[in-house]
């Protein structure tokens, strides 16, 4: 360990590693700083006090992750990571016992199966995924790998392709606008809205509406980490250490030091201070970033106030109730479709848009949700190294606010509820499957939204997305518009956590961008070959049309 | 990185010692693999959130003595990848039930100063037994520890030369128990002493033979230091040093087999069926899954067989209770006795040798101890980042027999782990229900799943009784840590100096390796 080096990075999440990954790569010396123990942010699992059973407590679908580009570019195959692919994304279960599936890529039978509710639904689907394949992934995927273009420079752009004039027509609708515009059924219209909203998007927010065309045009490509979420941790562990760069885990950040108005290096709370050269780079929400540890005399007042008034999501927050089973759990819903038992994602107690209308409504008033409806999966039913064998695990997710309201009894309730709650969604739970029954449950326990802030002090209340993905905080305008392309307004600090563009989730996207912000910065060229949605959505303006 | 299946050396599990024994021979050029059936490195450091996300509990060793005297502390590492350790001032603290307190301090005159509120006479003799034994222990004991043990003739042969040498003879021919009654009139002191040998040394009083121990507790020579950030983080510095030594560890790799050829060890075998070869096999797990599980007794001699199955498991496991809390709890104490609320080691209900004879009698027979004895702590008093800001944490350890009688742990932990929370409570009020986010038990059957070599909870993997020590560890024909298999070597707590966070096979076993495979050592070889 040194006491200089060129740039220090703020969090060991997995934007924090990759950021710090590319960055020492292009041969910079970097220090990455962690306050926890175990390296990774969300990548986080428990052994649970019953020995064997492995518990992600956070992260779970890691979305086509193999395929990105710094998967590939930081070589994480060959730091023994192993991902396994699943053919059924997700499996709706109604109150009745019937099911729609999502299939990871195979539109056709997503279709015919929305199509035993609503055979109009079926067509739309199936038009809908042609028709915006252009969209999906010359528009939208392109701009999540990319810094976001100014508004009024993207429109001028976009304008000039079918792809983008597609987008920019749906972008004005809210995602609720968009799926009701799509679909007719009901149930139909519920589900896909309900991933939308588990993706921590605010459905009923105007700007978001290219979301649902690009997400039936792209498919889903659901993949988990082979041996827990946590084992990607390990194999971004081993890529920063061979990538020379020093790694302080189990230490807070306490301030960022501040030289004549450059951010200099950091300030531990352990007391160690370490010097940045050139830069530093914060993984971390804008109010620990700029409000704790830059301090607000080194910020212009009309920043310190964008800062206070960066919002976070009432409606990401999750209570999680984890499951050590000796018997993976079957649904009465198979008896519908038998693919429901093979299905990833599963999803109990949504039968339309009012659910999800009420869960906002609950979320808004900072109170328990009045009705469940819970998301979750088993994981060792899909890799059984996360279990004992013949054993299983499984986690559900219920979407609550952290920060419930003091007529609610305050944050500190979830603690006193923490029991009643979990077991409140067994109940619910016990509805849907054919054995949750209590001589299948070894082991059962609630994280609530509380635990998740605790746990990780960057998810406000337990915003996972750290900061609400609504009209005024995506895209060049996240975090906010003077830090959108991942610089700050102090000099040499950055950016590159989920309150970055595209947000949270694994998706790596805020640290893969902010890596080739910085690294230009520099005047250095970065060593891999970060693309620019500017440049590709020019050619795609000169008649480059994909051919479908 | 290991780019194919082929290595010079593979070494069975990534406990302390797995970790230091492939730094050392990484480091010295050789191409070293570890395979490791958990997840998380580390063995016995181990910290997991088993009540509540973002509260770290140790689970296993807490207590770490050995760090300051440590070789493998000194030539590897381990600052450089961020370990770092803390020795509380006060060392140990006794709560009365009378509110006063003895503590033991890393300031000898302060220590001296607290005996003396019980016991003049006692605090001279402690002082006296400093004099007579401090030089001696760091000259002569501690360096053995790190030396591959001498043949038993040896060791009288370095000490009947002496006076001093012939005194120690005696006392190491003695109990723990019977030195302190001859040492000490007090038994508060005297159970201030005997609380530090089971945990963390794997020692019961009456152990005749060890009665040395007494005085190497007195001199302090070792000093009792928390890992920052939790014990996991020394596997996290000596993994991340073994990565950039280019050595490489497998996590999730359960060995099944040791492949052998002509009566050589050439390779391993894990569950998946996969096959990894080396030339030199380094087990750091225990005895009896090393030669009866993984090498097979087809290999083995039949003599040496019946010594494994005679080797003898620790005589006692520890029942673990890990809290979550609001606040730290605070004893109530007589006034001038307040530093006990700073102690790093806790010992609540253990005030008289008595007292340990009970606890020991119901272990022996089976039973759940009526008597509570805890070993306690407040870690987060000491490392505030194992708990969220503002929140703390609490270790419970009870020694208990390995299995009860005719009964099941989990039939009995939730009751037992009450009664452990009650007899805190009785000291320090404020350790109410309301002050407890979540308390998690881990009994001796969950000691033995997380970590399959620590048999039926067994944490020191063989008793520590004379023996089964030193040139007897594990069986004389391994205690050199060669086996009769051609390039198996071993390297666990199964060896000499034995189990606990001491770091002696690792480094022993890095000697051996060494100077069988004529690689240039790059450390400096302790020789006592």
């Amino acid at each position: 360990m040194k006491d200089e080096y060129d740039g220090i990075i703020l969090g060991g999440g997995h934007n924090g590693l990759i950021c710090g990954g590319y960055l020492a790569r292009a041969g910079l010396n970097i220090l990455v700083v962690e306050r926890h123990l175990e390296i990774g942010g969300g990548l986080d699992s428990h052994e649970g006090t019953r020995s064997g059973f492995w518990h992600n407590v956070h992260s779970n679908n890691h979305r086509g992750v193999c395929d990105l580009k710094w998967y590939k570019d930081l070589e994480l195959d060959s730091m023994g990571q192993e991902y396994i692919r699943l053919p059924i994304s997700v499996a709706m279960l109604t109150k009745d016992h019937k099911a729609i599936l999502w299939y990871a890529n195979e539109p056709e039978r997503t279709a015919a199966s929305i199509g035993r509710f609503s055979k109009k639904d079926e067509k739309a689907f199936l038009e809908t995924n042609k028709k915006y394949a252009g969209l999906a992934e010359d528009v939208f995927a392109k701009e999540q790998y990319s810094p976001p273009v100014p508004f009024e420079e993207k429109k001028a752009i976009l304008e000039k392709s079918e792809a983008g004039r597609q987008y920019l027509e749906w972008q004005s609708l809210s995602i609720n606008d968009a799926v009701c515009k799509i679909f007719e059924n009901d149930v139909v219209r519920g589900m896909i809205c309900f991933l939308s909203v588990i993706r921590g998007f605010e459905t009923d927010s105007p700007g978001l509406g290219f979301v649902v065309p690009a997400a039936i045009a792209a498919g889903v490509n659901t993949q988990m980490s082979k041996g827990s979420t946590h084992k990607l941790g390990h194999s971004l562990h081993k890529m920063i250490t061979l990538s020379g760069a020093d790694l302080i885990d189990g230490s807070a950040v306490k301030e960022i030091l501040m030289e004549e108005g450059r951010a200099a290096g950091v300030v531990l709370r352990d007391g160690r201070v370490f010097k940045a050269k050139k830069f530093v780079v914060s993984s971390l929400n804008p109010t620990q970033t700029f409000l704790d540890m830059v301090g607000e005399e080194n910020l212009e007042s009309e920043f310190a106030q964008k800062v206070k008034n960066f919002k976070y999501s009432d409606t990401t927050p999750l209570f999680t109730l984890l499951l050590a089973l000796n018997q993976r759990l079957y649904w009465k819903a198979a008896k519908y479709d038998p693919d429901v038992n093979d299905a990833w994602y599963l999803i109990a107690g949504l039968d339309g848009f009012k659910d999800i209308d009420n869960l906002y409504e609950d979320c808004a008033a900072r109170r328990l949700p009045r009705a469940l409806q819970l998301l979750g999966a088993q994981p060792a039913q899909h890799d059984p190294t996360q279990a004992p064998p013949g054993k299983c695990t499984a986690f559900w997710w219920q979407i609550a606010p952290g920060n419930l309201s003091k007529e609610e009894g305050g944050p500190d309730r979830w603690d006193e509820i923490r029991e009643d709650f979990t077991e409140r969604c067994v109940q619910h739970l016990s509805h849907y499957a054919e054995n949750l029954t209590p001589d299948n449950i070894v082991e059962q326990f609630g994280q609530t939204p509380i635990d998740i802030e605790r746990h990780l002090p960057n998810m406000v209340g337990g915003d996972i997305q750290v900061g609400e993905l609504s009209e005024n905080q995506i895209l060049d305008k996240r975090p906010f518009p003077e830090c959108s392309q991942y610089r700050t307004p102090v000099k040499g600090l950055y950016l590159c956590g989920a309150s970055c563009h595209p947000g949270g989730n694994i998706t790596g996207a805020p640290g893969y961008n902010a890596a080739a912000v910085v690294c230009r910065d520099l005047g250095m060229d970065p060593w891999w070959d970060p693309p620019e949605a500017r440049d590709h959505w020019e050619s795609l303006g000169n008649g480059v049309e994909r051919k479908k | 990185m290991t780019k194919n299946n082929k290595s010079d050396v593979i070494v069975i599990g990534s406990g302390h010692n797995g970790l230091i024994v492939a730094n050392y021979l990484a480091k010295a050029g050789l191409k070293v693999l570890i395979m490791e059936r958990r997840l998380e490195a580390g063995g016995g450091l181990s910290t997991e959130e088993i009540t509540v996300s973002g509260f770290l509990h140790n689970l296993h060793s807490y207590f770490h003595d050995t760090i300051n005297i440590m070789p493998a502390y000194a030539d590897l590492p381990f600052e450089e990848f961020n370990a770092r350790y803390y020795r509380p001032p006060v060392q140990m603290g006794t709560i009365l039930p009378d509110g006063r307190a003895l503590c033991m301090y890393d300031s000898r005159e302060k220590t001296i100063e607290s005996i003396a509120r019980f016991s003049e006479k006692d605090a001279k003799k402690w002082q006296e037994v400093c004099d007579n034994y401090e030089e001696f222990i760091g000259t002569v004991v501690i360096p053995a520890l790190y030396s591959a043990p001498a043949p038993p003739s040896e060791q009288v042969l370095v000490l009947e030369g002496s006076p001093e040498g012939m005194e120690w003879l005696r006392i190491m021919r003695m109990s723990p128990e019977e030195v302190c009654d001859e040492f000490f009139e007090n038994d508060v002191v005297k159970a201030m002493v005997l609380h530090q040998l089971a945990i963390p040394r794997g020692v019961l009083p009456d152990y005749t033979g060890l009665g040395a121990i007494v005085p190497l507790i007195i001199c302090q020579v070792e000093h009792s230091q928390i890992a920052l950030s939790g014990s996991h983080m020394p596997a996290h510095a000596m993994w991340r040093a073994l990565i950039r030594a280019g050595g490489d560890t497998k996590s999730l790799a359960h060995v099944s087999k040791i492949l052998i050829k002509d009566g050589a060890a050439i390779g391993v075998e894990l569950e998946s069926g996969e096959q990894y070869f080396a030339p030199t096999i380094v087990s750091g797990i225990d005895l009896k899954q090393t030669f009866l599980k993984l090498v097979g007794r087809e290999h083995l001699d039949k003599t040496l067989v019946e010594k494994i199955e005679k080797f003898r498991l620790d005589e006692f496991s520890v029942f673990g209770v890990h809290l979550a809390l609001r606040e730290a709890p605070q004893f109530e104490v007589q006034k001038g006795y307040e530093d006990v609320n700073q102690a790093f080691r806790l010992n609540i209900g253990f005030d008289s040798p008595a007292d340990f004879t009970d606890v020991v009698a119901d272990i022996r027979r089976g039973r759940l101890p009526e008597k509570l004895a805890l070993i306690a702590s407040v870690p987060t008093l000491f490392d505030p980042s194992q708990a969220p800001e503002g929140f703390h944490t609490a270790l419970i350890w009870q020694l208990v027999p390995r299995k009860i009688k005719g009964a099941n742990w989990e039939d009995v932990d939730q009751e037992y782990m009450h009664l452990c929370i009650e007899k805190w409570r009785a000291y320090a009020p404020n350790l109410t229900e309301k002050n407890i986010i979540k308390a998690v038990t881990q009994t001796p059957v969950d000691i033995a799943n997380r970590i399959i070599n620590m048999d039926e909870g067994g944490v020191f993997m063989g008793r520590m009784v004379l023996a089964q020590m030193e040139g007897f560890r594990p069986v004389p024909e391994c205690a050199q840590f060669r086996t009769p298999i051609k390039g198996l070597y071993l390297c666990g707590s199964c060896m000499h100096p034995g189990g606990g966070m001491i770091g002696g096979p690792g480094v022993i076993a890095a000697d051996v390796i060494g100077d069988d495979l004529k690689i240039d050592k790059w450390w400096e070889v302790s020789d006592y």
